[in-house]
């Protein structure tokens, strides 16, 4: 039928994508070349180094210099805190001489004595210690070391034991404190800045005044909105005198639309948003049409749906919501990580970014083994993909269009009920270990999702979304057109039959003007000239195609009644059920047979061409096309005889208008989305609030931002975190709020350089942990594009949308966000300003390179943005009297691009530049109104490269 | 509650920082960990610019790291994309000639070919366009080849030019990858199989790892056709952040690299009266933010971009060059000009302090040297565009006294295939290749490795990619270990191992 066969080859990607890909991934992904295990890209290393050289000049081996950190990076992962194996913990050097099972680890003195020496030798009846493939084994110089070390004594004081790893501060649920108060915070104050400010006087920092009206109110909107403020929307601000004057502003950039694309993106670092990529247009990687993702993102935040509600519906919208074409949008998050090749792959990167992006732990890390810091095992990891296990990727109709390549809704849903899931020894993919499957489950030490796995019973348009009347329709129409279509080709192929029939008997006639003028043309179009034959084969192919797009309609009708039927109860009898049943599977058949007719005239049409044209001058060339023809021909006749024997009833089963889908869903994925998004999931909201807190201050609170576990040091402000973690869930997961109650923090606005009394403050905090001042930071590459065409006036703040293709010379105006962004397509100018990875992006990079320099300074898109720029300010400023003009000029332009007056050494540097520039512009033979437009263009194009355009102070 | 801020400082890894004089690593931390934000960066590159500068960390003083001796200061990569035979260029196997027109089961080898161990190192990126291997017909070398030099190895017809520097080089026989698509362009300089994702390249990797040669140049350069569609063309640095990536360039006086010069008209003195404004207002602004690292490094930035858009063109200046010089590169004969204009232009960024060049030849989505048809032609036709450029290189370098502290590097993404595909053409074969390394350390006038009597599958002394990486850092004096960024963990597979009896 029309639409299953159009879906077929999509299908055929998901399946064959898993099993293809297996055997490839085994090869080499996996195990490169048999040599490698291939591990998550991102697992946190320890980082020792040993320098040999150093350590042969070391008379006296130290332990905390020496030993320590060669046990901590390849020991203390399997004998430490999290595991005891053997009994053996060496985290600490008194349980080093305690030891395991095997009794104490060193014998001081006595290093042919310790075990230590046997397991990292390989003597005695040890095992060599780290066993083959849990890290390289020791170096030489690393075992001299250990030697010595042990045969000067293993000397080292007691140290602290570390704690149970379930201790971690991670893991423990947000703890409601009293927000602070005392002498170092003023009544009313913001809780973010009671927090900051007890511990800046605890520690004996001052916080820096609040920055200029003129800062804040640039800082805010380049924050909230990714643009500037307008010089009439800085005034505005300037000279309201109520005290709640930013409060509004807040208030009325928050309700803008731009906040929606501002914070979007941000979000699509972190979710991994990316267009498609591929070969040609054979998709490798995310999906067709993920644009609807995106514009799910950037609507659901300005209509401020909860950030829980939003984890929800990315993971799980199929199960929650699903007839909702809207919430379905919201399955792009794991659409996108559809990958042609390896299903594998496919599911790691799913548990990978969904455990790092929602949960900040690196469960990638667990893939082969126990994960080397936290307490998530091996088995964890897999638990974890079960919940994914079932899930797959479909695009449905979206409105009319029936060519899912043109449009449609790239989504998820549970496709295989019964795929299970086995742990991979050591990561491998071809061993499987299928004695233990495994269900869906959470690591242990985060809680339990025991009993909260129900599965969902679907409405029928969810599963049989070809009943949805606008793909009924559609479908309809485009079969009724396919009639017609046919129906045209016949009639023009009759007319070129007669006008080849007229041609070819006056053609002798034509012969006597071959030696005419126009003979080459005529011998052109001589060859485009069909003959008779030609011309009645298209005939019969056409009367061919008329049959084959009439069954293919009324098989389509009949296949839509038989459905409706059955899955909507459209039926008066079980009889009526199955004579329409009967009635789809005979329509079915039939149209298979008058497909199956066409192909054998067509085959047999080949054999006698190539019959007729086969020359002398090649004959073996001609011979094998009569071969190949007649085999056709012979194929064409079996298949058509097949079909003849089979009886329509054979076929009924599988005849759908549409494809049909399973009609329940696991409910595992909602169940893990209620379960992280719950009140008691100690690392979701944390997360959260620690990713809008770093794009708000340019430094997050805890500074992995992607890896809240062991590795990460208990943050300072862990209060603070925690405060606004359950005041965000409190006030149902509202972004909103967080940022209002960010951005009105007096922590927030403040200036971003040292006050003259903050010396001391550079002694005790050179890094600003403690937020005494702001910090300033570079516009990402967005908004460097978004800003130079928002100057002009000529941004199109037309909202979503299909991905914009890049345009030639980067000359297009809509918002970055709208263009396509993938893996091999980006708007040229970001690449210089640290555009997001679409692999992988929990926080933004910020370099600082002359490349930036030349294209703020070379690039069409300033040069001509800036110059448009320059237009427009002349416009607006030229009533003035010419005398003082130029230094009106120089005022707006400051206050468009710089969001602030110039001082008089600036504007006194201006003037005496735009003096200069105007003498090198006439020396080229200018006119004066010409040289002094070209020297504002300069002037223009100077503050565009100003530090103070693309920092936000 | 000191605790709380000594803590943080701790950060700062000294171990690994100190052992490094050359990397950014702090800056590297900082990124990473996004504690310090762009500020730390940008000093910390800067600082490190700075000791560059100074006599106290020259590219000599690398060699003092603990495990390696530097040999050389710069490298040149020569990328031929598509494929370049084996057969036909390097790697003579006569026993293709004697059963030429069989199968390769139908020859004594069969059972050793089919069976190896080596046949798994493919992971298929396209599965439709490679022959079937087994059906295949045993196609004849296409070229002759002849011995030369005191060493007496055998180089191909297509080849004379580069044959008579057979003594200067080292042929590299038994090289093997798992892309068997175009993909191994990028995988031959990543380490990486393009499926994995995008990862540093080489020249990525010792750009972070190596101080600046010359602070007016970027350090990394590419010139020729990027890689189609390959990661950003080939000069991605990945993880190690956009200040480590390759600058293309093009062999243009007037345009040589992105943004170089104004897209639209702004002429040179409006150029520098806007430097001056420029400078004169950030130093206002500098003067308000004395603490502000990030203004200073941008100004920097500046003055280094400025310096570039003079230097870099200067370079791409041919013209300046003697005539012996140019028609030695071939730059008065059409078929050798373009690849010659760009070695040449290749020696004049090398001998100005450039750490890296590479250059990659052949033009089209997969590269030109891509002979699945009517080999003979274009593999004479190609090998005659390089041919002589490559061997006026290797003279002018050694003439130069360069070639001793620079090594060439002359590769391709893999071989092709024994068996003939359609009548005329070879397919992608990436079990066994030949490249060549020069200068900098390394042995001249040997062949190391071989592949089996058929040239299918590399047996003896067989090199992984990474290992033509490693041999790299062994010479520059890196330990590529220690290079290895916080949180971003490398395989065993991607430090390779030094292909020790090649080196000096």
């Amino acid at each position: 039928m029309l639409a299953y066969v159009r879906l077929q080859p999509f299908f055929f990607h998901c399946n064959s994508g898993s099993s293809v890909g297996l055997r490839l991934h085994t090869l080499v992904g996996c195990t490169l070349a048999g040599l490698v295990v291939r591990c998550g890209t991102f697992c946190v290393l320890a980082i020792g180094c040993c320098c040999a050289s150093a350590a042969e000049s070391v008379e006296r081996v130290s332990y905390t210099e020496h030993i320590k950190p060669i046990l901590n990076h390849h020991c203390v992962s399997c004998h430490g805190a999290l595991r005891q194996i053997s009994g053996l913990r060496l985290d600490a050097v008194q349980l080093l001489r305690e030891g395991g099972d095997r009794g104490p680890a060193v014998e001081p003195g006595r290093s042919d004595d310790s075990v230590l020496m046997e397991a990292v030798l390989g003597t005695g009846d040890v095992t060599q210690m780290p066993p083959e493939d849990e890290g390289a084994p020791l170096t030489a110089e690393q075992i001299s070391l250990l030697k010595r070390w042990i045969d000067q004594g293993a000397q080292a004081a007691d140290e602290e034991i570390p704690p149970d790893p379930r201790a971690h501060w991670a893991y423990q649920p947000p703890v409601a404190v009293a927000v602070p108060t005392g002498s170092a915070v003023p009544d009313g104050s913001n809780p973010i800045d009671a927090f900051l400010a007890s511990i800046r006087e605890r520690e004996g920092v001052v916080a820096v005044p609040r920055a200029s009206k003129e800062v804040q109110l640039r800082r805010l909107y380049f924050d909230l909105l990714g643009l500037p403020p307008s010089p009439e929307e800085l005034q505005a601000f300037l000279s309201d005198p109520a005290e709640d004057a930013y409060e509004k502003v807040v208030d009325r950039l928050l309700q803008s639309p731009r906040y929606g694309e501002r914070w979007g993106r941000h979000w699509m670092d972190v979710w991994r948003y990316t267009d498609w990529s591929g070969l040609d247009n054979k998709m490798r990687h995310s999906q067709k049409h993920i644009w609807r993702w995106r514009d799910w993102i950037i609507e659901s935040l300005n209509e401020d749906k909860g950030y829980d509600r939003m984890v929800q519906e990315m993971l799980a919208g199929d199960e929650l919501d699903p007839t909702s074409s809207d919430t379905l949008r919201a399955t792009g998050f794991l659409a996108r990580n559809w990958y042609l090749y390896n299903r594998n792959v496919w599911l790691d990167d799913v548990v990978e970014h969904t455990s790092k992006g929602f949960l900040g732990i690196t469960f990638n890390c667990a893939r082969c083994h126990e994960h080397k810091y936290d307490p998530l095992s091996h088995e964890n990891y897999y638990q974890f993909r079960a919940f994914f296990e079932t899930h797959n990727v479909r695009l449905d109709q979206v409105g009319t269009e029936t060519d899912l390549e043109k449009d449609g809704l790239p989504r998820v849903y549970d496709a295989d009920l019964e795929a299970v899931t086995y742990l991979f020894v050591r990561g491998e993919e071809t061993r499987p270990d299928k004695e233990h499957p495994h269900g869906p489950g959470v690591p242990e030490v985060l809680g339990t999702i025991d009993g909260m796995i129900e599965p969902v019973t679907l409405p029928v348009d969810a599963y049989v979304p070809g009943l949805k009347s606008n793909v009924r329709q559609s479908m309809i129409a485009d079969a009724h057109t396919a009639v017609d279509r046919a129906v045209q080709e016949l009639t023009d192929k009759q007319q070129e039959l007669e006008t080849a029939i007229s041609e070819a008997s006056g053609a002798s006639s034509d012969v006597a003007s071959d030696s005419s003028p126009t003979a080459a043309d005529d011998d052109v179009e001589q060859t485009k000239k069909v003959t008779p034959a030609e011309a009645n084969r298209a005939v019969v192919v056409a009367r061919h195609n008329i049959a084959v797009a009439k069954a293919d309609l009324t098989a389509l009708q009949a296949a839509f009644r038989a459905d409706a039927a059955r899955y909507l109860g459209q039926i008066e009898s079980e009889s009526q059920l199955s004579e329409l049943t009967a009635e789809a599977g005979r329509t079915h058949h039939e149209a298979a047979l008058r497909k199956a007719e066409r192909s054998l005239s067509m085959a047999r049409q080949r054999l006698q061409v190539a019959q007729e044209s086969a020359s002398s001058k090649d004959p073996d060339k001609a011979q094998a096309a009569i071969t190949s023809a007649g085999e056709q021909v012979d194929a064409a006749t079996k298949e058509l005889q097949l079909l003849r024997e089979q009886t329509a009833e054979e076929s009924t089963e599988d005849v759908h208008a549409a494809p049909v889908y399973p009609s329940t869903s696991s409910g595992r994925r909602l169940a893990l989305a209620r379960w992280i998004t719950s009140d008691s999931n100690p690392l979701a909201s944390r997360v959260a609030v620690n990713h809008i807190w770093n794009r708000h201050f340019g430094s997050p609170l805890v500074e992995s931002t992607f890896d809240f576990g062991l590795r990460s040091r208990k943050p300072i402000h862990l209060q603070l975190l925690d405060w606004l973690a359950l005041d965000l869930m409190g006030h149902s997961w509202s972004m909103k709020h967080l940022h209002r109650q960010i951005v009105t923090s007096e922590a927030y606005r403040m200036q971003s350089s040292p006050s003259q009394d903050s010396e001391g403050n550079i002694q005790v905090d050179p890094d600003n942990h403690l937020y005494w001042r702001m910090n300033a930071r570079r516009m990402e590459a967005e908004l460097v594009r978004d800003t130079l065409i928002y100057l002009t006036g000529e941004l199109d703040l037309t909202m979503g949308g299909a991905d914009l293709p890049i345009p030639e010379e980067d000359d297009g105006t809509r918002r970055t966000i709208y263009y396509r962004y993938s893996r091999d397509f980006h708007l040229p100018i970001l690449k210089v300003f640290n555009p997001a990875s679409v692999e992988e992006c929990y926080e933004r990079q910020h370099s600082i390179i002359p490349q930036q320099a030349l294209a703020m300074s070379n690039s069409r898109l300033a040069l001509k943005r800036g110059r448009e720029l320059a237009a427009v300010i002349s416009r607006d400023t030229d009533a003035l009297k010419a005398d003082s003009a130029d230094k009106a000029f120089t005022v707006s332009a400051f206050e468009r691009i710089l969001n602030r007056s110039p001082v008089d050494a600036e504007c006194d540097a201006c003037e005496q530049t735009l003096e200069e520039l105007m003498t090198a512009a006439a020396k080229q033979g200018m006119t004066e109104d010409a040289a002094r437009q070209r020297a504002r263009e300069n002037l223009v194009q100077v503050l565009l490269n100003h530090n103070d355009f693309i920092t936000i102070r | 509650m000191t605790s709380l801020l000594s803590g943080n400082r701790l950060v700062q890894d000294h171990t690994t920082i100190d052992s490094l004089p050359q990397t950014v690593r702090t800056g590297r931390r900082t990124c990473l960990t996004g504690g310090l934000n762009l500020a730390g960066v940008a000093l910390t590159s800067m600082l490190n610019q700075e000791k560059a500068q100074g006599a106290s960390t020259t590219p000599a003083q690398v060699g003092q790291t603990p495990h390696v001796t530097p040999r050389a200061k710069r490298v040149i990569l020569l990328m031929m994309r598509g494929g370049v035979s084996h057969l036909e260029s390097f790697d003579p196997k006569p026993a293709l000639n004697k059963h030429a027109g069989k199968t390769i089961s139908e020859t004594p080898y069969g059972e050793a070919i089919f069976n190896s161990p080596y046949s798994t190192n493919v992971r298929e990126q396209l599965s439709n366009n490679v022959i079937k291997t087994d059906q295949a017909k045993l196609w004849p070398m296409q070229i002759g080849y002849r011995r030369c030099g005191e060493s007496g190895v055998a180089v191909s017809d297509w080849w004379p030019h580069v044959r008579r520097h057979v003594d200067d080089i080292a042929i590299i026989r038994s090289m093997w990858t798992t892309d068997n698509n175009h993909g191994a362009q990028m995988q031959f300089i990543s380490g990486r199989h393009v499926l994995d994702g995008c990862f540093p390249t080489i020249g990525a990797w010792i750009r972070y790892g190596l101080s600046s040669l010359n602070e007016n140049l970027p350090q990394f350069i590419s010139i020729g056709p990027p890689l189609h569609r390959q990661c950003f063309e080939g000069i991605g640095s990945s993880y190690l952040g956009p200040e480590y990536s390759g600058v293309r360039l093009d062999v243009d006086p007037d345009n040589p690299l992105p943004y170089a010069k104004p897209e639209l008209d702004v002429t040179t003195a409006e150029q520098n009266i806007n430097a001056r404004l420029l400078g004169r207002l950030n130093q206002l602004a500098w003067e308000q933010h004395p603490h502000d690292a990030a203004l200073r490094a941008r100004m920097q930035s500046y003055e280094l971009a400025f310096r570039m858009q003079t230097s870099v063109p200067d370079l791409m200046r041919l013209d300046e060059e003697s005539q012996h010089t140019q028609r030695m590169y071939g730059l008065d004969r059409e078929v050798t000009r373009p690849f010659g204009e760009q070695l040449l232009a290749t020696r004049r960024l090398i001998e100005k302090g450039v750490r890296f060049v590479q250059v990659f030849h052949g033009d089209g989505g997969s590269g030109s040297w891509d002979a699945h048809a009517k080999l003979a032609k274009e593999h004479a036709k190609t090998s005659e565009q390089v041919d002589q450029p490559i061997a006026a290189l290797l003279q002018d370098l050694k003439q130069r006294g360069l070639l001793e502290d620079t090594v060439l590097l002359w590769c391709t993404e893999f071989g092709r295939t024994p068996g003939v595909q359609g009548s005329d053409g070879r397919d992608h074969h990436n079990y066994g290749f030949s490249v060549w390394m020069a200068g900098g350390g390394i042995k001249a006038g040997v062949v190391h490795g071989a592949t089996d009597e058929l040239g299918f599958h590399a047996v003896e002394d067989r090199h992984y990619v990474t290992d033509v990486h490693a041999t790299l850092y062994h010479l520059l004096g890196l330990d590529a270990r220690q290079l290895e960024v916080p949180g971003r963990k490398r395989l065993e597979v991607d430090y390779g191992h030094p292909i020790s009896k090649i080196i000096a």
